[in-house]
């Protein structure tokens, strides 16, 4: 996947699929699709083939979540990514609310989960979505990108991008996407010598 | 130090049923420092018990409830109420009481709640900092805990959710705690260790029920 525009999908209940088809077809400016976290909405897997009938020439990433799943979970839904047709794996330790009203797992992290996807062979491109601000945060990028992740989803208002070494930076505002519920929409390309290293 | 508060006085009267000759165990120890299970708690439990009728065969304060060779020691003093008590109102964390049942033959109620392993500002303000995960990584995070510093108990560093100051995208007032991590470090020298990928905890360290002595007690 080369650089380009991608639309950030994130909650979609069931009676919003029609609505994301609209909102894909109407997304003309952009070249990919990476689904969020989508919490308690219709799982990503399943919209791959609403975004491929849709965009058929159109990348398209899904969300890892690591909360509440263990190893076996993982692998096999990073199998399924694959069988869809999904082009990339956007990792992340998943949401937690407080107070929670279930008692959350959070076995793996991106760190970790990155590392051991390679281990199993998942070859499906790594991305990841985090702030990059702080000297932690930061330092937290430099790692994943070790790790093996090719792509960082950083939220982003404006202003100069956070440059990470080995990372695409993707900037992602919070701009809704007409028809979508909670849909966010990425801001691209990065300004020239910004974003990518 | 074990964390815990007295169970409500409607509960422990609920689990009393309709025995009435009872002995009251206090913890010299965890339960004495949170004001739960001392000797003064003890002597205030054994009121309620009387003000409901029941009688109170003894009040014994033990040094450590959870530790079975003192326990067992200590009861011996009260072996003869023993013999005439109906229940052990026990005010301990859930191990001592425990190993207060193991030990004799009459039912044992659990006076108190334990929540945490904390560490103690002053009375009444304790602080949860070990999460007794059984993979310590503080030589790796400058001696503060992610593990329980982090709602989601992260090994390797922020989520998705932190602000853009840092701020923990969970507790929201509050750092997130790999902020601290890397300040700390930083100051101490070694950044670079930051990134090191720590394995996740090992089915070793949370399978229950865990002890030093391998499978068998």
């Amino acid at each position: 996947m080369g650089e380009c525009v991608f639309l950030g999908i994130g909650r979609v209940l069931p009676e919003d699929v029609e609505a994301l088809r609209g909102a894909l077809a109407a997304g003309s400016s952009a070249a990919g699709v990476v689904f969020l976290d989508p919490e308690d909405g219709v799982h990503p897997l399943a919209l791959v083939p609403v975004a491929r009938s849709v965009r058929p020439e159109w990348p398209v990433v899904v969300p890892l979540v690591a909360r509440d799943r263990n190893r076996t979970a993982l692998l096999a839904e990073a199998r399924a990514a694959r069988v869809v047709g999904a082009d990339g794996l956007l990792l992340v330790a998943g949401r937690l609310e407080a107070p929670p009203t279930a008692r959350p797992v959070f076995e793996m992290d991106v760190l970790q989960l990155a590392g051991w996807l390679r281990e199993q062979g998942v070859d499906l491109e790594l991305w990841t979505v985090g702030r990059c601000a702080t000297p932690a945060q930061r330092a937290w990028a430099g790692a994943v990108a070790r790790a093996g992740v090719a792509r960082l989803v950083v939220p982003w208002e404006g202003g100069a991008l956070p440059r990470v070494d080995g990372l695409e930076v993707v900037p992602l505002s919070r701009t809704a996407v007409p028809g979508a519920r909670e849909a966010v929409r990425p801001v691209h390309p990065a300004p020239a010598g910004e974003g990518t290293p | 130090m074990v964390i815990t508060t007295q169970k409500p006085w409607e509960e422990i009267r609920e689990a009393l049923g309709d025995r009435t000759r009872w002995i009251v165990l206090g913890c010299a120890h965890c339960a004495a420092v949170c004001q739960t299970g001392g000797s003064a708690q003890a002597d205030d439990m054994a009121r309620r018990l009387e003000e409901a009728g029941c009688t109170v065969l003894a009040v014994v304060d033990l040094p450590s409830p959870c530790d079975r060779r003192l326990s067992r020691r200590d009861l011996r003093r009260v072996e003869r109420e023993l013999g005439q008590a109906e229940g052990i109102l026990c005010l301990s964390c859930g191990g001592g009481a425990q190993a207060v049942a193991s030990l004799v033959d009459v039912p044992v109620v659990a006076g108190l709640d334990a929540h945490f392993v904390g560490t103690v500002e002053r009375v009444g303000r304790f602080f949860e900092e070990c999460a007794l995960c059984g993979a310590c990584l503080l030589n790796d995070t400058a001696g503060l805990c992610p593990v329980t510093g982090c709602p989601k108990g992260l090994r390797n560093g922020p989520c998705e959710q932190d602000d853009a100051q840092g701020r923990c995208g969970v507790l929201g007032d509050r750092e997130c705690v790999w902020e601290a991590v890397y300040a700390r470090l930083e100051a101490q020298g070694r950044a670079g260790a930051f990134g090191r990928t720590r394995a996740p905890v090992p089915p070793s360290a949370w399978g229950r029920p865990r002890s030093t002595a391998g499978q068998g007690r």
